[in-house]
């Protein structure tokens, strides 16, 4: 779900009329939060170190069928592989928890949403990848990244 | 009907730069609350898939926790770009609670419970205090997922319906979106950083652990008598248990089957199957509640086991397993032995 345009002078406003003074620690208005909570949903996992080189896709990974293979940017080290498929919805979340462990790669979370969705999954002996699942245009966007927050 | 309520309802964004400053300002101090939501949805083991980005800029995500990502990448447990609720992912057909009480203003279950498409079915629901609830990507009211009705009332950690995977989706989920008027508009606030929950971390509504009772072992009755029981349950849940008022009464009741007629009801109990509403009058969240109530040997001598679960009277039974699967092991004697 998304929303609206921001109303950049409403900002501005706000800005001002919450002087430092104004903003009372501990009991921000509501819709204006004021501490940041503490104790977490759900903790980031540590971010993968930047490889000096982009890991190979396995042999034999899952791949949506009809999806198609997409270039990755070369500067992009954490984006292992990339393709777009022409399914809507969650065809290719549905597939990916299913494809994923029965060839080898266990999911060590699953994270659905709107127009998003990651899969987090273990790459025996090596590490945590994660797939990006997003909406693109009237299809879906497939990204295999390094584990990251 | 067919329009999702956000599209209905002109929305303004006004919190990204308050935030920013009130956080700056404020730090990460513990953070208390001082609403009277709760969760959606009654498994305590959901947890959150994405919260709202309160920053409306494309590409910048101010998360809940007060974090900003530049990246406009998705990160789990956080935030994705332009997210206007929080995503809770759960399986298809997962029961849904209204998270505080209030009135159903509007919803939709047209659609199918896996119908993509930029609509889906939802539950609006406005509370008291000015604010609505949004329940979104339910399942189709054919397949059980709506509920509630429009005008309907509904009780705090009231059923309204079913989870699914309606309108935008990428995957079974809860979207959940809680709303201020303002004006002719409805303003999205994130309930996470303003607090609006009963508790902090927020929880569901209604969940209890054991603690103790007055006899972990077994009672002897003899038959014809009445010995008197008690046992503590404390409140994991976000809602207060209250000992009177209905519906919502917090009571202790036969299980497996439930509201089953008791063959050890004693006098005191209100009816076959309840043994007793809470002793104390309100039992806050993290509180101890204390269940007091006779049972009568009624029975032939024998060997029995008698299951409670405790009951939200009208709205909900508790999870029983998260009780320990409470049950009482009884031996009922003849007076002689």
């Amino acid at each position: 779900m998304r929303r609206c345009q921001p109303r950049q002078t409403v900002l501005l406003l706000l800005l001002l009329v919450c002087g430092v003074a104004a903003c009372e620690p501990g009991a921000a208005p509501e819709g204006g939060e004021a501490s940041t909570p503490t104790e977490a949903v759900a903790s980031p996992s540590v971010v993968s170190a930047i490889p000096v080189e982009r890991p190979a896709l396995p042999d034999g990974f899952p791949v949506l069928p009809g999806a198609r293979s997409e270039a990755v940017p070369d500067d992009d080290l954490s984006t292992i592989a990339r393709w777009t498929s022409d399914e809507i919805g969650s065809v290719a979340y549905d597939y990916y928890i299913e494809a994923l462990p029965a060839a080898g790669y266990p999911t060590m979370g699953l994270y659905p949403g709107g127009a998003v969705a990651i899969i987090r999954f273990e790459v025996p002996g090596t590490a945590i990848w994660q797939l990006v699942l997003t909406r693109d245009g009237d299809g879906t966007g497939i990204e295999v990244r390094l584990d990251q927050p | 009907m067919g329009v999702p309520a956000m599209t209905r309802l002109a929305r303004v964004a006004t919190t990204s730069v308050l935030a920013a400053i009130a956080i700056l300002l404020v730090g990460a101090g513990a953070a208390l609350a001082i609403g009277d939501y709760t969760l959606p949805y009654y498994s305590p083991g959901v947890t959150l898939s994405y919260g709202v980005d309160r920053d409306p800029r494309p590409g910048v995500q101010l998360d809940w926790t007060g974090h900003t990502w530049n990246d406009g990448t998705p990160h789990w447990g956080r935030v994705y770009d332009n997210h206007t609720g929080a995503d809770y992912p759960m399986a298809l057909r997962t029961q849904l609670a209204a998270a505080k009480g209030g009135i159903v203003v509007d919803l939709e279950g047209g659609f199918g419970t896996q119908e993509f498409g930029e609509f889906g079915n939802f539950v609006q629901v406005r509370h008291a205090d000015g604010r609505h609830t949004l329940y979104y990507h339910l399942a189709s009211a054919v397949d059980g997922g709506i509920v509630v009705a429009v005008n309907q009332a509904v009780s705090a950690g009231q059923w309204l319906g079913l989870s699914g995977c309606s309108g935008i989706c990428n995957g079974p989920h809860l979207h959940f979106e809680l709303l201020v008027e303002q004006g002719q508009n409805l303003v999205w606030v994130d309930p996470l950083p303003a607090r609006l929950y009963t508790t902090w971390p927020p929880r569901v509504p209604f969940l209890a652990s054991y603690v103790r009772e007055s006899n972990p072992g077994t009672e002897v009755i003899q038959r014809g008598r009445t010995i008197t029981h008690w046992v503590e349950f404390r409140n994991v849940g976000g809602r207060t248990w209250r000992s009177a008022g209905y519906p919502g009464r917090i009571a202790l009741g036969t299980w497996n089957p439930a509201k089953h007629a008791s063959r050890f009801r004693a006098s005191d109990w209100p009816s076959s199957w309840l043994a007793t509403p809470v002793d104390h009058a309100a039992v806050s969240p993290n509180g101890t509640g204390r269940f007091t109530f006779g049972l009568r040997g009624a029975a032939s001598p024998g060997s029995y086991r008698e299951t409670f679960n405790l009951i939200s009277e009208g709205l909900r039974w508790f999870d029983h397993g998260h009780l320990g699967g409470y049950y009482i092991p009884i031996v009922v004697t003849n007076l002689t032995e």
